[in-house]
């Protein structure tokens, strides 16, 4: 069963939305605070996951993963939410991005060949 | 009556320009020859010559392609003794490309067992040995080619970098200018700013 919206009352709610547009946004406001709450608890709950594998076996944690980690960590600064991380992991992963860097290989080019130099005319 | 006999009358030759017409292809055979050529020009497969004269030369030029039979061509240059040592060095070039970091290593150092002073396979242990975090090897490695190749500026480049991630502020300070005294001036921007950072933390 649906309850019929009252017009009268409805039209006046709507005008008090637009005299008071902060105390009928509270309600909101609070309720997305809330949920961004919890999912940034979800999130750290993750990443506490991502750093008992990698103290679990840190050996074989791949430098990747642990840029991406760090990525995360950067990415909910930006967003305004404060986790510390990792000391270490973040450490590997900041070596990681500045090799990242670096110079490419070099390729051997064999040995020159001199076949034509020094020729001379009979 | 007289009789009116018709004239022949020749169509006069046209002057001026003539098209070329593609020839019938003659049959050899009536001229009493075999024919060994009648097959069509679509069924002609082209094969490719090696354009060098040593498997060396053909896997350098196969691997600036980006073709993978110059594995290949590097095996088959190390079987016949030719450039060995480089063709080691750089199939372990191809191996870290391909991700086998192991295969890259032993290919690497295979090329040190023929020669210890092999500057590019240092330089490259270098890089592989940064790329498995493994920050004091990959240094060991960078030194050893800035000694044995002092000329040769990327090794004191990624020498900095790994210097930097070691903490070794100063260290890496004087590694970057090497490179910026040996690098050509259009590679000297990022180096610069690199510095400047490096100036800033390091006091």
């Amino acid at each position: 069963m649906t309850r019929e919206k009252n017009p009268v009352l409805s039209e006046h709610f709507e005008k008090l939305k637009e005299l008071l547009p902060d105390v009928y946004a509270k309600h909101f406001k609070e309720e997305k605070e809330n949920r961004n709450q919890k999912l940034f608890r979800m999130l750290k709950h993750s990443l506490g996951v991502i750093e008992a594998v990698y103290l679990q076996n840190s050996e074989n944690f791949s430098l990747s993963k642990a840029e991406e980690y760090a990525k995360i960590i950067d990415e909910l600064k930006e967003l305004g939410y404060s986790y510390s991380g990792h000391h270490e992991l973040l450490g590997k992963a900041a070596n990681f991005m500045i090799m990242k860097a670096k110079k490419p290989m070099e390729k051997a080019k064999g040995t020159v060949k001199l076949d034509d130099q020094d020729r001379q005319a009979m | 009556m007289a009789k009116v006999v018709q004239f022949p009358v020749n169509p006069p030759a046209k002057l001026g320009h003539r098209k070329v017409r593609k020839r019938r292809r003659p049959n050899l055979e009536d001229f009493g020859q075999l024919n060994l050529f009648s097959q069509s020009d679509d069924a002609v497969k082209v094969v490719a010559l090696p354009t060098s004269d040593s498997f060396f030369e053909e896997a350098l030029v196969l691997d600036e392609q980006g073709s993978e039979d110059a594995e290949k061509f590097y095996l088959l240059a190390i079987e016949n003794n030719e450039s060995s040592e480089d063709a080691y060095c750089n199939l372990g070039i191809m191996k870290s490309g391909q991700g086998d970091l192991t295969k890259a290593i032993d290919y690497l150092t295979k090329c040190l067992k023929m020669n210890p002073r092999h500057f590019e396979a240092h330089y490259n242990l270098g890089n592989v040995y940064s790329d498995l975090g493994n920050l004091e090897l990959a240094k060991v490695h960078y030194e050893l080619s800035t000694e044995i190749e002092p000329e040769y500026p990327n090794g004191f480049y990624n020498l900095g970098l790994v210097l930097i991630s070691l903490k070794k502020y100063q260290e890496a300070i004087q590694c970057i200018n090497k490179y910026v005294e040996l690098a050509p001036s259009t590679e000297h921007q990022i180096a610069n700013e690199l510095i400047k950072t490096l100036n800033s933390i390091a006091r």
